[in-house]
């Protein structure tokens, strides 16, 4: 499967009659009969710890399977796909940035970073990723010798940002964003949302943003309160 | 790149993966050397005799009649008379006999008295005959010809005087100081125990055993360049070659009831095969432990992988986050295992490797096991391959382990 060009024109994301439960167990964890989400738009999905945030975005990227329902990412219907299928999808279309254990400790940063690039297997030449990599190093405000330290020397807030040059590297059409600032000092949290909003913007990204941190919410021009969707009772405990 | 991040991955966990790399290294260097002893004694051993009918020596057991004629281990019970052996050796299916004198020896070297038949007749592996790197065979009393392990390692060459002692240890109380031998030859090697050994004239044994009086008229006649005769009383023991493979267990028979004298005749290669079975259950029983190791150290290392997982939770999500299928996890721990295990060979055969450079020689003059250094043979190969594949086997488990988890754990769980 090489580079598959998204259709345009279609919604970001598209989930229809979406139910997931655990291990087939009775008690639905989503159930969300109908949402979307436009391309490069900028949500904000919030909720409380068991609203359902994290399954949502393992759905979203593939990583869980839906019980019943379709999800499509730009168009792309994921509950069709093989589960290969998904990982290969996520490893060239989507972008994760976690809440804090982002990159692999052991592995340099440039190390972290190219994994990224081989599993998308998108055949970029390392002289376009060494390009892309410059830039995304220059706009995050990181410095490039940091590229060959083991990336457990880094600190958070540089961790965090390698994280979104990472997420970034194979230019995906979404990227979704786990708690991304809740280890960042207020100060490192409102450098770190700026960058990445002008970033989305510049690479027309299409950024899911997922927290229980209201006060980040004025950043977003699309706010969602998960329990507002969800029907699915078991999960509002 | 996947190979790359199984290497980093390990390193990141030096301790633990050193600790049971040296587990590893261990158990097959002990396999590597027990196979590698094996095959090699068992050359070494049917190397030694060829050619040879039969063996002929005062009654006891053939093991023990093998081991003191052609091996030079132990010490003969009795002697054969001077009588017997000619009289048998005159028979009409004898084509050739060589006596064999043993007890003597030099710096811890065996002496063997015999006479010259003994270089036109012994034969060694395969139908080889010995051959004279320096010199020839003697022709007088005291005349030796050296093995050449003898020769090197006592730096002797044709022309060096030597004396025998009496027994066969390292260090002798009573030596035959007074009648010194000059090496008149030295063997090529053939890695059999007649490199070990100094050959002298059955004469040469008599007369160091005489007294002191006799000896001199006798060296003084040989000084003269006077044909001396000396007759032993007794041999060793003596070996035979017969007119037809045929006749041979005739000539046993005849041996074995032999009114005069209790005697016994063996066949070298029923002797061999039975001294084989006795070493080989030996040695199965430590390819028994050893293998027992190997699996051991093969456990140790999956229940490292295993507990690592533990720890590699979030690892785990990052890859999977990155588009890592379980399959890539899978792969990455058999990675891992299977390089652990492939790093413990290479280590293992450079040891096992340094360790018979420096050792053959010990084991060639303590037990008379000629190793080459070679060590990688088919079978040995194959033994390594399957190490390898009984690693890939057991890494199963924490490989399942890693899959299951990058199936059913989510990104977000943290």
């Amino acid at each position: 499967m090489q580079n598959v060009k998204l259709s345009e024109g279609h919604p970001a994301i598209e989930l229809d009659k979406l139910i997931f439960s655990y291990d087939n167990a009775a008690t639905e964890v989503l159930n969300i009969p109908q949402w979307q989400l436009q391309q490069t738009d900028k949500c904000f999905v919030f909720g409380q710890s068991g609203a359902g945030k994290s399954t949502l975005m393992n759905l979203l990227t593939g990583v869980l399977k839906p019980t019943s329902g379709q999800i499509k990412v730009f168009g792309q219907a994921l509950n069709a796909m093989s589960s290969r299928q998904r990982d290969r999808f996520r490893a060239q279309h989507i972008g994760v940035v976690f809440q804090q254990f982002n990159l692999i400790p052991y592995l340099t940063v440039a190390e972290n970073i190219r994994l990224a690039s081989w599993f998308a297997g998108k055949g970029d030449s390392h002289d376009t990723l060494d390009k892309r990599l410059i830039n995304l190093f220059d706009a995050l405000q990181l410095p490039t010798n940091l590229l060959q330290r083991p990336s457990r020397e880094l600190s958070v807030g540089q961790q965090q940002r390698v994280a979104i040059v990472r997420a970034l590297i194979n230019q995906p059409e979404l990227l979704v964003v786990d708690e991304p600032t809740s280890a960042l000092d207020s100060y490192a949290r409102d450098s770190f949302m700026k960058l990445l909003m002008t970033l989305c913007s510049e690479q027309q990204s299409t950024l899911l943003f997922v927290s229980h941190d209201l006060s980040l919410q004025s950043y977003f021009d699309v706010r969602l309160n998960l329990a507002d969707i969800n029907q699915a009772g078991g999960a509002q405990q | 790149m996947i190979i790359k991040l199984a290497y980093k991955s390990l390193l990141n966990r030096k301790t633990s993966v050193l600790l049971t790399l040296f587990s590893i290294v261990v158990s097959l260097a002990l396999l590597i050397t027990v196979e590698h002893i094996r095959s090699q004694a068992k050359t070494s051993f049917n190397r030694t005799v060829s050619s040879v009918d039969l063996i002929v020596g005062a009654r006891t057991g053939q093991l023990n009649l093998l081991l003191y004629s052609i091996f030079r281990m132990g010490n003969a019970t009795n002697n054969v008379s001077w009588q017997s052996y000619q009289d048998i050796s005159s028979q009409r299916d004898v084509v050739w006999s060589v006596p064999l004198s043993l007890g003597d020896s030099h710096r811890g070297y065996r002496v063997l008295g015999t006479n010259q038949d003994y270089f036109e007749f012994y034969r060694y592996g395969d139908k080889r005959a010995l051959a004279f790197d320096a010199g020839e065979a003697f022709s007088d009393p005291f005349g030796a010809v050296l093995g050449a392990e003898v020769a090197r390692e006592l730096g002797y060459e044709v022309g060096t005087k030597l004396t025998l002692s009496h027994g066969i240890g390292q260090v002798s109380f009573s030596d035959h100081d007074n009648a010194p031998f000059a090496v008149v030859g030295v063997l090529e090697p053939t890695g059999t125990p007649v490199d070990r050994t100094i050959h002298v004239s059955l004469a040469g044994i008599e007369a160091v055993h005489m007294p002191p009086s006799r000896l001199k008229a006798l060296q003084a006649a040989v000084a003269d360049g006077n044909h001396v005769e000396v007759q032993p009383s007794t041999i060793t023991a003596f070996m035979v070659g017969l007119k037809s493979k045929m006749s041979i267990f005739k000539i046993q028979r005849a041996i074995n009831q032999y009114k005069q004298e209790p005697l016994m005749a063996v066949l070298p290669g029923i002797a061999l095969v039975e001294l084989w079975s006795l070493i080989s259950s030996v040695e199965n029983i430590l390819r028994v432990i050893s293998l027992c190791v190997f699996v051991s150290a093969i456990l140790g290392l999956t229940t490292m992988l295993l507990a690592s997982m533990q720890e590699r939770q979030k690892e785990i999500a990052v890859l999977r986050a990155i588009g890592a299928g379980p399959v890539v996890l899978f792969v990455l721990i058999q990675l891992e295992a299977l390089l652990v295990t492939s790093a413990a060979i290479g280590i293992s055969l450079a040891l096992v490797w340094g360790l018979f450079n420096g050792a053959s020689d010990i084991l060639a003059s303590q037990y008379g096991i000629f190793v080459s250094t070679q060590i990688l043979s088919m079978t040995q190969v194959m033994q390594l391959a399957a190490a390898l594949g009984v690693t890939a086997l057991v890494a199963l488990i924490p490989a399942f382990s890693a899959y299951k988890k990058a199936l059913h754990a989510g990104l977000g769980h943290q």
